[in-house]
């Protein structure tokens, strides 16, 4: 467990606070921890959720998954995922010759992209925002994002990233797992697999969407590829009244009548077991019903704000009616990881929302409105608890935006040159990483990789992007294949 | 790990040099440096920089790119043919860390951080000894081979021994197990063997003596029946079935059992799925869209039938990889060789060249994966680090699928079909020819518009390639036109999205009109996805970011060829087809591959018992694992040849073993295990829990609602049909079956994960599927006829089980269901005329969902 920083959870159940379920739960949870006719009490709870991943699969390395493989700065990473890819040139990285340039067509000298949408020749389009320094390290942010600017110098601006996918299925594929081809673990689980959980009665890789649809390419973007799906990501609610799938009560079931089944199904099971010895796996799935329980119990606590003072909910923009979803999302977010969630990653925007191919005006003033706040709220929330030294915040999308114009007046996607931030889990705040050229359109300073960014977290991490390895098909596979550096002006180095 | 003291003037003075040391010297050591891992400082103090190490990964990312991009191609071409594993002038070999540091007659080669004092350095500066001999390095080449020595002489841990390049086959390669041609070993003779009654047993006990194990006692009855079930069909038997079994006397019940079994078209529904699994089967894009593919399930329905008629497995591989050019218009075929077309595609991109690209590594790699049970992907980029594949391998695979085009919808039916349907469609034809051509005209300018924009979009040379007429193209050129074509025709809904309200009218008008004719049609076609090889020339295949390519030729690895030379194979002539395929399939599919047969037979095995006799069943490299018995896997391979290649044969020969008839009980499991831990010796039967399908097929069957039919398109899984039948969409994965590990689909899978996490206890537990199959069970057992309750209980328990219940759990269940009256007295309990009357239907249905949720059910002894 991680260090408790809120007393609200050093009991396992407030006893004060347990619904009836809960309360059975509870009570399952210690009949199966006392009648403990197999010893299996003993059985570590890590080795359950991971056991899979090491012991069953010849391809991971165990001794060097789950040792960090250097001093960790971050303990956790909430990843702030824009889908659809914001407008660097209107957020964080002004270009005054842009709008110098408004309206004539590419100079030369500028190599035309391959564009997802194809529009040859098409005018450069201004980016009519006002523009401050902020803070003592005076980083540059838009009148779009006035929340956000008052944390700059708690932020480091990566300006010069770029990416291999052109459009959102590649371009969200390859943010996510590292290559623009489905088919390999996210992040996220290559963090789960190499650190393990920290949480006794959560997942330890939690998605949040912000609305009901679903992201480009669907949970893939949060699966394990072709690692086990221990690893992979859960997607939980954080409205409706059933934060996992399957956490409630069957409609129409008492606490008590699940208790009868349970208990019965615990009688068998134990009988069973017993004439099966030297035959883990069966341990391991009885135990499994008791994580469920813990689940049952904690999950519902963890998304429940109540407790949380107006204050706080002022804080993310909960009062008020564009920013309250996200802001809910982000107070979530803070509440997982308080918990000991490793990995939380939140889609703002969800299905591509950030997408502005036309009108990009109307499009991003809503959609930053509706994130500014909340995320700052987040930063701030989390610096004023001590949290954010062992939190890495990170907000960008897949992709940048051009600073040519599409369809008049709105911009296609960007890859070859963008910016995300990142702030805490280590990070030196107050400064920008690498540039792009004059018009925002290839990255040509210190350019990172989308494997430089992943390499980067996992270093904050405490992972070695390299010596991470699971073996598959004949290949020791990195998390970010074979390349990718920490960049370690993210700490100041 | 090399030893090595560090000259402390580096320690003392130059704090930098130490950092650069250091990098190297860490924690769960993955590089190994040259340099020392413990530091001898003055004063015989030890520093253990494991513990204290700094950590510049960045820098050791960087050492690491350095050595692989100028340092090895050095050493490798300059060095090596006089300092290598065949020859070492001056007692000097350069080809691995050790030979290095411990040099040659002169003294070592290299002093890490110090290239002045290395010789190596000296020599190709020419100061003192003059190397290479035929000509001094390039100075960037010099700088390049200082910079390394100065920043430590980083030297992978992996990289074992440099190999030779570009002839990189040695012969020590050559003698990797797996490469070995094929011979039928002869049968151990055992003293006093009662136990075998097969020649595999014979192997297995062999092993066994040989490590002071024994083998576990053959399992009951009642045991064996319920494992046979899952394993050959995937369903649980029926009581009937098991007491048919139990009580059967004869000698050879059990094999009649076996045979009954493989000849049941349901055992084609459950080995498919592995199958499946390898090919990466899934009926969805992959991409963003995820669009469903309607055509799809003919290649499942090809590949269940493929094994209820025990195809020899050579047809089953030319069937997949060239049933087009085999086949001409059989429609078996066509949808056979959708093989390849199973990966993920979807229209929307731009950049037609590297997605076509990616689509040909994708062909690529999962042919030697499925088939060769060897990664190839890393030769992709360069020769390979663990096994002897060069890089020109990997493009003459690849170069046997250059000339492949994609065709969609296309007519799988035979030519007198075909006739036949022309014929009945004249009528319609005639009827209909004005409103068509007014359709086509009203239509035509819009698709003009649209062939142009959406051409206009590309990049101009992909674009030249759309507008040069089919006949001048060459393949890669048609393939880029018919990817353009795809974005025609679904980017934003298709042409007809674009029309104006006004020609819209007109348009659903003269649908309508269309439609009055709709009965002299007759009943279309069936359609599948697959593909041909262009017709007209094939574009060339080369290495990628290479100046001055050359052409490569469609060939085999070299490391299973005589010379590299002798690499390329004869492509037979097939009519409109460039017959490179069938050229490829003939060769993975004959006798003398040792790959293919081996893979196979081991992946028949590893379904069997849960682990193949190779562990890594896709990876017969050196990274995978060595077979735990050759001589079995290869007595087995042999013998699958001999038996014309029958799988059917080969079940029946590892079903009818004593090996595999154990008990999971092992009276000395401890000891057993302690010598064995994972039962790789085979000594007992594994405990297995039941695949995703399974589980839900059992559930389906024991409340009686499986619908049983065999094939046909895919449903949602709300229908009550057999998991292999549920629509597969890759971004959207089944909830329940994707709980319980099914593959994704996303690339081939040997394995499945079996994972054990809190989130299936939840889905059995609270998710209304198992809950909904348990009420169906409990309504079942209305429709029946039972004496007492614990008749109606124990049929329960043997549907779920396959086994009588004991009296402690007959008497729990009864407690259980039957419902207590006011007084306290279970009504109805003793001796009824119904007992679903004298019990709570949803107690009984509680009942039932405990079944579905114990360990008993979920996993086979």
């Amino acid at each position: 467990m991680p260090e408790v920083k809120n007393p609200e959870f050093q009991t396992i159940v407030p006893e004060s606070s347990a619904s009836s379920v809960q309360a059975a739960a509870e009570h399952n949870r210690r009949r199966f921890l006392s009648g403990n006719a197999l010893g299996i009490g003993s059985i570590a709870l890590n080795w359950m959720f991971q056991r899979d991943g090491l012991a069953k699969e010849a391809g991971s390395n165990a001794s060097a998954a789950h040792l960090a493989h250097h001093v960790a700065r971050a303990k956790s990473v909430i990843w702030l995922f824009m889908e659809g890819g914001p407008s660097h040139l209107d957020l964080v990285d002004p270009k005054p010759l842009l709008n110098k340039l408004a309206g004539q067509s590419l100079p030369d000298g500028f190599r035309e992209p391959i564009t997802a949408m194809g529009e040859r020749g098409a005018p450069l389009l201004a980016a009519p925002r006002k523009w401050r320094q902020h803070g003592e390290s005076g980083l540059w942010a838009s009148e779009w994002i006035p929340y956000t600017a008052e944390c700059m110098d708690d932020i480091a601006v990566i300006r010069s990233c770029w990416t291999n996918g052109i459009n959102h299925a590649g371009g969200v594929c390859q943010m996510n797992t590292c290559i623009n081809f489905a088919g390999r673990p996210s992040l996220g689980a290559w963090v789960n697999y190499g650190l393990g959980s920290s949480s006794e009665n959560l997942p330890s890789f939690v998605v949040i969407c912000d609305s009901a649809g679903r992201p480009v390419n669907g949970t893939r973007n949060w699966g394990s590829g072709f690692m086990p799906a221990t690893w992979q990501g859960v997607q939980i609610s954080g409205s409706g009244n059933e934060p996992i799938a399957n956490l409630n009560l069957p409609e129409g079931f008492s606490a008590e009548r699940q208790q009868a089944k349970l208990s019965l199904l615990q009688d068998f099971n134990l009988e069973h077991a017993a004439y099966r010895p030297q035959q883990t796996e069966l341990e391991a799935r009885i135990r499994s019903y008791e994580l469920s329980f813990r689940m049952q119990a904690q999950a519902p606590l963890a998304v429940d704000l109540t407790s949380e003072t107006e204050s706080t909910r002022s804080l993310y923009g909960m009062d008020a009616k564009e920013t309250e979803t996200f802001g809910k999302n982000c107070l979530l977010a803070r509440r997982l990881v308080e918990r000991g969630v490793r990995f939380v990653q939140l889609f703002h925007g969800t299905g591509s929302k950030w997408d502005s191919h036309t009108a990009i005006e109307a499009n991003h003033s809503r959609l930053c409105k509706a994130m500014d706040k909340p995320v700052a709220g987040l930063l701030k929330d989390l610096k004023q608890r001590g949290l954010l030294d062992e939190t890495l915040v990170i907000w960008g999308g897949e992709f940048g935006r051009t600073p040519m114009s599409e369809k008049g007046d709105g911009r296609d996607h960007n890859p070859t040159g963008f910016s995300i931030w990142m702030a805490g889990g280590g990070v030196k705040g107050g400064q920008t990483i690498g540039a792009t050229d004059d018009l925002g359109l290839y990255a040509v300073e210190d350019k990172m990789h989308v494997r430089d960014i992943h390499a980067s977290i996992l270093g904050l991490l405490g992972l070695n992007n390299m010596q991470l390895t699971y073996n598959h098909h004949g290949r020791p596979e990195r998390p970010t294949i074979n390349e990718g550096s920490f960049n370690r002006k993210l700490i100041g180095g | 790990m090399y030893q090595h003291s560090l000259n402390t003037e580096i320690l003392n003075a130059d704090h930098a040099a130490l950092r650069t040391v250091q990098r190297y010297v860490r924690g769960p050591m993955k590089v190994v440096c040259l340099a020392a891992i413990l530091l001898a400082l003055p004063g015989g103090i030890t520093l253990n920089l494991v513990a204290t190490a700094s950590a510049d990964e960045d820098v050791q990312a960087q050492q690491r790119t350095h050595f692989e991009k100028h340092v090895r191609p050095l050493l490798v071409t300059k060095c090596l043919k006089c300092h290598g594993k065949d020859k070492q002038e001056g007692g000097l070999r350069l080809d691995t860390a050790a030979a290095i540091l411990n040099g040659g007659d002169s003294g070592p080669a290299v002093v890490p951080g110090n290239p002045k004092e290395s010789l190596l350095i000296q020599a190709i500066h020419y100061d003192g000894r003059e190397m290479p001999p035929s000509g001094k390095l390039e100075p960037s080449e010099i700088t390049r081979l200082e910079q390394w020595v100065s920043t430590g002489a980083m030297w992978p841990d992996d990289l074992h021994e440099l190999r030779p390049e570009p002839h990189g086959i040695s012969e020590e390669d050559r003698k990797w197990w797996a490469f070995q041609p094929i011979h039928l070993p002869e049968v151990p003779g055992i003293p006093n063997d009662t136990w075998s009654r097969n020649p595999i047993d014979r192997f297995v006990l062999e092993r066994l003596n040989a490590e002071g194990l024994t083998p576990a006692p053959q399992a009951s009855r009642e045991t064996l029946v319920r494992r046979l079930f899952y394993d050959v069909i995937g369903l649980p038997p029926t009581p009937e079935e098991i007491d048919a079994f139990v009580h059967d006397a004869s000698p050879d019940a059990w094999e009649q059992l076996v045979d009954r079994l493989l000849n049941d078209s349901r055992y084609g529904e459950h080995w498919a799925r592995s199958w499946l699994d390898l090919v990466r089967y899934s009926e969805s894009d992959g991409w963003n869209q995820d669009a469903y593919r309607p055509h799809l399930w003919r290649y499942r329905d090809y590949v269940i039938r493929s094994l209820n008629a025990d195809k020899p497995y050579p047809q089953f591989v030319r069937e997949q990889l060239a049933g087009d050019e085999i086949g001409g218009d059989n429609p078996e075929n066509l949808a056979a060789v959708g093989f390849l077309r199973l990966g993920i595609y979807e229209y929307n991109q731009r950049d037609a060249r590297g997605q076509w690209n990616d689509i040909m590594n994708e062909m690529t790699d999962v042919t030697a994966d499925v088939f060769l049970g060897m990664g190839m992907a890393c030769a992709r980029c360069h020769n390979h680090k663990f096994d002897p594949i060069l890089q020109t391998d990997y493009f003459r695979l690849r170069a046997f699928f250059e000339p492949v085009i994609w065709r969609d919808n296309v007519t799988a039916a035979t030519d007198v079909e075909k006739e036949a349907y022309k014929k009945a469609l004249v009528g319609w034809e005639e009827a209909t020819a004005e409103i068509r051509q007014e359709i086509d005209e009203l239509l035509k300018p819009y698709n003009d518009r649209k062939w142009k924009s959406t051409a206009d979009k590309f990049p101009l040379d992909i674009q030249a390639c759309f507008y040069k007429p089919v006949e001048q193209r060459n393949s890669w050129e048609h393939q880029m036109a018919y990817l353009i074509s795809r974005q025609f025709l679904e980017e934003g809904g298709g042409p007809l999205k674009s029309l104006s309200k006004e020609d819209k009218e007109k348009y659903d008008g003269l649908e309508k009109r269309l439609a009055e004719f709709d009965h002299l049609k007759p009943a279309p076609l069936p359609e599948v996805m697959t593909v041909s090889d262009f017709p007209g020339a094939v574009a060339p295949t080369v290495i990628p970011d290479v100046p001055q390519p050359a052409e490569i030729a469609p060939g085999i690895l070299t490391v299973l060829s005589p010379s590299e030379a002798g690499a390329s194979l004869d492509i037979p002539a097939v009519p409109n087809s460039s017959g490179r395929r069938l050229a490829l399939a003939e060769w993975i599919g004959s006798r003398d591959n040792p790959l293919t047969t081996r893979v196979i037979v081991n992946r028949i095995w590893q379904q069997h018992f849960g682990q193949g006799l190779v562990a890594t069943a896709s990876d017969f490299g050196h990274q995978g694992q060595l077979p735990s018995h050759p001589q079995l896997l290869d007595w087995l391979t042999a013998t699958f040849v001999e038996n014309g290649w029958s799988f059917r044969q080969l079940h029946r020969l590892i079903l009818t073993s004593a090996t595999w008839q154990q008990s999971a009980n092992h009276p000395d499991a401890g000891r057993q295990q302690s010598v064995d831990l994972t039962d790789s010796l085979l000594w007992r039967a594994r405990v297995r829990r039941l695949r995703a399908e399974q589980i839900r097929d059992a559930m389906l069957a024991c409340s009686g609602e499986l619908d049983g039919h065999l094939g046909g398109p895919s449903v949602d899984a709300s229908e009550p049909r057999r998991a292999i039948y549920v629509k597969s969409l890759r971004n959207t994965p089944e909830p329940f079956l994707h709980a319980f590990d099914v593959a994704n689909g996303l690339q081939s899978s040997s394995e499945r994960s079996n994972t054990t996490t809190p989130l299936q206890a939840l889905l059995m537990v609270n998710g209304r599927y198992a809950i909904d199959r348990a009420s169906g069970m409990a309504e079942r057992m209305k429709k029946q006829e039972f004496v007492t309750t614990d008749e109606m209980l124990t049929a329960l328990f043997r549907l779920t089980w396959g086994r009588q219940p004991n009296p402690t759990e007959l008497s729990r269940a009864l407690t259980f269901v039957v419902s207590s009256d006011a007084s306290g007295n279970p009504a109805g309990a003793g001796a009824d005329d119904d007992p679903t009357a004298a019990v709570d239907m949803e107690k009984l249905a509680d009942f039932c969902h405990v079944l579905f949720n114990s360990n008993e059910f979920l996993y086979v002894d």
